[in-house]
């Protein structure tokens, strides 16, 4: 199966926002919005979840701590006990430092593998970019339809309001 | 450009209760000078502290913004304007303190004085007059710089010239330097010198990340009233949700300082360093510094994780009520328990002069509000600080 997507080409900030919230309106479903830099509302325009990555960092920074903890412990009063200024084998404020940065550490680079792997983004992986403007001065919403051919003309009528700059097509081979 | 800036009503009861509160705060004080001075002079210092740390901690929030060209919380700069009012009432309270300098100080007194080695040596800061004309010079220094940030923004509503705001940011720039050095050495004045014989070089840290953390918490608290009292639509989610990630990390700075102070003195264990924590970590004291990590950092920092508690009403005036607590048993474990000893007292002294100094902020805080226009309307910035639909007729107005 290939999808067929419509790509909507805009110039502003504003119509692009403008688009997105009345295609949704229409009860399209859409594909993606590309952008030179962050819009401001457009996440909420495109209905986008809240991202759960937010939950792994939690995990990731959590599974540190312990590590940190249990390492320190297991080191320092089981495994090799040194006696350091005279304080207890396992003493808590002794951990702090190394707990405090194992937990960053593992928040951190987990939270950035875990998106890497989800967006499937690699060393050497080919870019795809839409249109060539959308990291100067363009903003591009695409669309996925039934059947690009004869729905062009009703995107086309929805998107005139925002003054939309090109409409173009493309079939992309399901993956 | 036009924006309705409808005034704000403080309902009658609320100011009743508040100007209650304050007034037996003020009875409570009086009494206590008669009834218990060595009770009395410690509260009273605390709470002399805690209303320049929500004051001068406004002001701090307000410099910042100037000088970072920040403009997403122009819509609610008024809040903190107001409470910079406080100052000049903290500038009363420290004159009063000083009839209690023999009360609190033990280098105040000649005759320990003379008998104690470090003291002499420390005598060139730590004496009567020269501590007096410092703590007038730094709240002189604070009071007209606040003044002057307060009075171009309110000056700017009249005419609109961008002047104004160019001078903000040339006396914020000031503010930020002078201020903040001169609450570094007032925090080292006031309270470090209870215990003239410690000393820690990060103590000034703890006292400005909690000042900072308490004077967000009640800005905070006062965007929640103003929502409640039907400026929803000025105060938005957004502005919420910024607030909040501030509440968190001033917190986790204000935890990050403290471990800082506690973990070195506890790893190098030199004994002019310890004595401070050892009086405060075994009895009442230890679970009391215990409870403080907990409201300072552990309650806010789980709260205020999730996504959604940072937008919402409840959790923020939950959290920042918590916050404020925490600030005060904060510098309650730093100043009691030089004066009442081995274990902690909480009566009507410490609680009556809490709640009276808090009720006396927000009344002098929402009477002022009442006064003023609540939005810099004329402001450069608050275009990029109001909700999409008023920035909107907005942009078209400036922009095209």
């Amino acid at each position: 199966m290939e999808r067929k997507i419509i790509l909507g080409i805009f110039k502003d900030e504003q119509d692009i926002l403008g688009a997105v919230k009345a295609t949704r309106d229409s009860g399209y479903d859409i594909y993606d919005v590309y952008t030179p830099y962050a819009v401001h509302g457009l996440d909420k325009a495109m209905g986008l979840k809240p991202s759960k990555l937010t939950y792994v960092c939690f995990f990731f920074a959590l599974l540190g701590l312990l590590t940190a903890i249990i390492a320190q412990f297991w080191i320092g009063s089981i495994d090799w006990p040194l006696n350091v200024g005279g304080k207890p084998f396992n003493s808590l404020p002794a951990y702090l430092p190394v707990a405090f940065e194992l937990t960053v550490l593992f928040g951190g680079l987990g939270v950035v593998f875990v998106m890497l792997a989800r967006t499937r983004l690699f060393p050497g992986k080919k870019e795809r970019v839409v249109h060539p403007r959308i990291t100067d001065d363009r903003f591009v919403l695409a669309l996925e339809v039934r059947d690009a051919v004869t729905e062009e003309a009703t995107v086309k009528s929805l998107w005139d309001k925002y003054s939309v700059e090109e409409i173009q097509q493309i079939w992309e081979a399901a993956s | 450009m036009k924006i309705e800036t409808p005034k704000l009503v403080i309902p009658g009861p609320a100011k009743t209760i508040m100007l209650a509160f304050a007034f037996l705060g003020v009875v409570v004080f009086i009494a206590g000078l008669f009834l218990a001075p060595e009770r009395i002079w410690p509260n009273f210092l605390i709470n002399e502290f805690y209303l320049l740390n929500l004051g001068l901690g406004a002001a701090l929030f307000i410099a910042t913004l100037y000088v970072s060209n920040a403009g997403w919380a122009t819509a609610f700069r008024r809040l903190p304007e107001a409470m910079t009012v406080v100052l000049p009432f903290a500038g009363i309270g420290v004159v009063i303190l000083i009839f209690g300098i023999h009360t609190l100080y033990e280098w105040s007194h000649e005759a320990a004085l003379l008998q104690d080695k470090i003291l002499l040596g420390k005598r060139a800061w730590l004496n009567e007059p020269f501590f007096i004309g410092r703590l007038v010079f730094y709240f002189l220094l604070w009071i007209v710089l606040s003044r002057l940030l307060v009075k171009y923004s309110l000056k700017q509503d009249e005419d609109g010239r961008l002047e104004y705001t160019f001078k903000n940011v040339k006396y914020s720039a000031i503010f930020l330097i002078t201020g903040v050095l001169m609450f570094v050495f007032a925090s080292i004045d006031l309270i470090m010198s209870l215990q003239p014989h410690w000393y820690s070089t990060i103590f000034a840290l703890i006292t400005l990340s909690g000042m900072i953390t308490s004077s967000l918490a009640a800005i905070t608290i006062l965007m929640v009233v103003m929502r409640r009292l039907g400026f929803k639509e000025l105060i938005t989610k957004d502005h919420l949700r910024d607030m909040s990630s501030l509440l968190l990390t001033f917190s986790v700075f204000w935890v990050y300082m403290w471990v800082s102070q506690h973990m070195l003195i506890w790893y190098s264990n030199i004994p002019e360093e310890t004595t401070y924590y050892i009086f405060r970590h075994f009895g009442g004291w230890g679970s009391l510094s215990f409870l403080n990590v907990v409201l300072n950092w552990l309650i806010p920092f789980l709260a205020l994780l999730p996504g959604a508690s940072k937008t919402s009403d409840k959790v923020l005036l939950q959290v920042s009520v918590v916050l404020l607590i925490g600030h005060w048993l904060d510098l309650y474990i730093m100043v009691m328990p030089v004066t009442v000893g081995a274990e902690p007292v909480l009566g009507v002294w410490e609680v009556g002069m809490f709640f009276g100094m808090l009720a006396l902020f927000f009344w002098i805080v929402l009477r002022h509000l009442q006064g003023i226009r609540l939005v810099p309307v004329n402001d450069p910035y608050l275009v990029e600080s109001l909700p999409e639909r008023f920035a909107e007729s907005a942009n078209q107005g400036i922009g095209k």
